[in-house]
């Protein structure tokens, strides 16, 4: 095994750790430039080190366990890089990379970018860790890690009113979500006596462990653990009703912020629950336990719906986007609370597809607000005429929101519709909300189109600068190529959620592997 | 039953409950932030109270000369406490956060109660 793919995502993550605290030094002692490269040159790094996690889980290698320390798992730290986050991570690290240089130009005019980097550094070692963590302390450490430092990014601009508002509303949930979090893992600790999510489950299987014996309590009260997760991470994913901060806080924050907000922090939330119910917790294999589920079902469905419609009544193009974010956040809910195969590697497609679509929209939102001055979809009148390769740009991305055929997410939102026809029972008539969704999603979209394609030639305060449109192509690149070859996702998909709902091999990996290398 | 036992456990329930409803119904900022913490105390609490062994138990530091499995079976959890100590920090972290965004709240608005800052819809 070589040691430099084994270690890959670990370096990418201590990378980013690292570069948080560089960060503050650099800027301390040399201007802005120098930490803007020494940002790139990290953020670039971590990049390349994901890829090769993935390569090497998909082609080299097997899925593995990273010892922390040389600790084997129930009394270590587990780091599970199997073929459900290793993807994901590089998903992270590409979107990272894309609002890095997307950020050089975007905050010229702030003063104190050395913050701004180093919160963005601890941000993305937050998800890598939330990622491939199979602990659920660690799950509680690397939350804060990662909801502290985009509670601080939301109000970057302070001296806007607004944004601070939006950052205390963000913060003050938040932190709720995760102190519900931190509740859930006491009495986890005094229910299993255990903190390795696959210990967890071997438990719940009757395994008698070594270090800890069996289960300490009557599991009957298991459903309430279950189910103060779920409010705790759907609060964090924003799931309706816990919703209200989203719009606010990814519409008040600087576009690449929100980008990052938006494509991947709610998402990283709602893989790290399905990666708990499924595998902690054996939904759907141990008797109550599918209450998690069912509450992931119907509150996506409402939230599906109620995101969808909210968007048809918006005046801001940010809000707009994000009450897109809530409505794709209940389909992916939906997905995974089917418990089926097939929606789980539906709901993981649309994670990948939407957190790039959702970043490449932020994005460009970002540059219409700079060229026009006014967060107002009015204002947008005509600026197709000016800025014809931004606009290009943006209609790609909004095609692919509503999943018109070759885009990407128009195969997510395929699957996500065949799994919930084909997991039969009462469950198919959840194909309803799920269709209002894409209906009133789009129309929303197509009017905001409208009026960018309508109007006269006008002027505009300033045209983007060759380094954001690179990455904002890179996201709409990423997303047709996707979408051309949709075999490749769906192969991917199965594989994510054949490791995700495998529970026995998912304990076994984690309680049985020893492939430390010497 | 012991109800005598469950008292502990009786009183987390009802501190980590009032501190629920605080965060979600004071309009307070201030208050909110104390709920916030309380409510990371009452969690450490619960810990606590977890991995104490009573009758005669012994800190979990070996004494010199005792038998491993012997200690194992007087000493308390020290699992519970090294969990205790990571969040106490972390909820130094949270506090710092929250107080920045509470004192720019005030510079903005002029006020800490939320019924009053409505510049955003929600």
């Amino acid at each position: 095994m070589n040691v430099l793919f084994f270690q890959a995502p670990i370096l990418a993550m201590l990378l980013a750790l690292m570069g948080s605290f560089g960060c503050i030094i650099v800027g301390l002692f040399s201007g802005r430039r120098a930490v803007e490269w020494f940002t790139g040159i990290l953020t670039a790094v971590s990049l390349v080190l994901s890829a090769l996690a993935v390569v090497n889980v998909f082609f080299l290698d097997e899925p593995y366990v990273y010892m922390m320390g040389g600790w084997p798992p129930p009394v270590g730290i587990p780091y599970v890089i199997d073929r459900y986050s290793a993807p994901l991570a590089l998903v992270v690290s590409a979107i990272f990379f894309a609002t890095m240089v997307y950020s050089v130009r975007y905050i010229e005019r702030d003063r104190d970018v050395k913050w701004y980097y180093s919160l963005r550094f601890l941000m993305q070692a937050g998800m890598y860790g939330l990622l491939f963590s199979g602990d659920m302390f660690h799950i509680f450490v690397m939350l804060e890690l990662m909801g502290l430092s985009a509670i601080l990014l939301v109000p970057f601009r302070k001296e806007v009113k607004a944004s601070v508002e939006a950052g205390i509303k963000y913060g003050i949930y938040d932190i709720l979500a995760i102190s519900i979090y931190y509740l859930c893992t006491a009495m986890i600790f005094g229910m299993f006596g255990t903190m390795t999510v696959a210990e967890i489950a071997a438990k719940l299987g009757g395994y008698v462990s070594p270090f800890s014996g069996g289960i300490f309590a009557n599991t009957a009260a298991l459903p309430v653990i279950i189910a103060l997760i779920v409010w705790s991470f759907t609060i964090g994913s924003a799931v309706v009703p816990q919703h209200f901060w989203l719009p606010d806080a990814h519409s008040m924050a600087p576009s690449s912020i929100s980008a990052i907000l938006s494509g991947l922090l709610v998402q990283v939330n709602i893989a790290v629950l399905a990666r708990i119910l499924f595998d902690g917790f054996a939904a759907g294999s141990y008797p109550g336990n599918e209450i998690g589920l069912h509450a992931l079902l119907i509150l996506g469905a409402i939230s599906s719906v109620i995101g969808a419609a909210f968007m048809l009544v918006q005046s801001d193009i940010k809000r707009l986007i994000a009450y897109s974010t809530i409505a794709n956040l209940g389909l992916i809910a939906m997905g995974f609370g089917l418990g089926t195969i097939q929606g789980a590697s539906a709901s993981y497609l649309h994670i990948i597809n939407h957190a790039f679509v959702k970043a490449a929209l932020f994005m460009i939102a970002g540059v219409f607000i700079h060229a026009t001055g006014s967060r107002e979809i009015s204002s947008l009148k005509g600026i197709s005429k000016v800025l014809p390769g931004t606009s290009l740009l943006y209609t790609i991305g909004t095609l692919a929101a509503i999943g018109f055929p070759p885009l990407s997410m128009f195969w997510s939102k395929l699957l996500l519709l065949f799994s919930v026809l084909s997991a039969g029972g009462s469950y198919q008539y959840v194909v309803v909300p799920m269709a209002l969704t894409i209906v009133l999603e789009s129309i929303a979209q197509i009017r905001l189109l409208a009026v960018i394609y309508s109007g006269e030639k006008r002027s505009v305060n300033c045209r983007p600068s060759y380094p954001v449109i690179a990455s904002v192509g890179m996201m709409i690149g990423i997303i047709v190529i996707t979408g051309l070859m949709p075999s490749l996702l769906f192969e991917l998909g199965g594989l994510a959620a054949s490791d995700l709902l495998n529970i026995d091999s998912y304990i076994d990996l984690v309680l049985k592997s020893l492939n430390y290398p010497p | 039953m012991n109800i005598a036992g469950q008292l502990p456990y009786i009183l987390i329930a009802m501190m980590a409950s009032l501190c629920i409803y605080a965060i979600l119904f004071k309009s307070n900022l201030f208050k909110k932030m104390l709920a916030i913490f309380l409510l990371t105390d009452a969690v450490n609490l619960l810990y606590i109270v977890q991995g104490y062994r009573s009758g005669n138990s012994i800190p979990p530091i070996i004494p010199p000369g005792m038998d491993p499995s012997e200690f194992a079976s007087l000493a308390v959890d020290p699992l519970a406490h090294y969990f205790v100590v990571t969040a106490v920090v972390i909820g130094l972290a949270e506090v710092a956060t929250l107080t920045a965004l509470t004192i720019y709240t005030y510079r903005h608005y002029g006020t800490i109660e939320t019924r009053k800052i409505k510049e955003l819809r929600g």
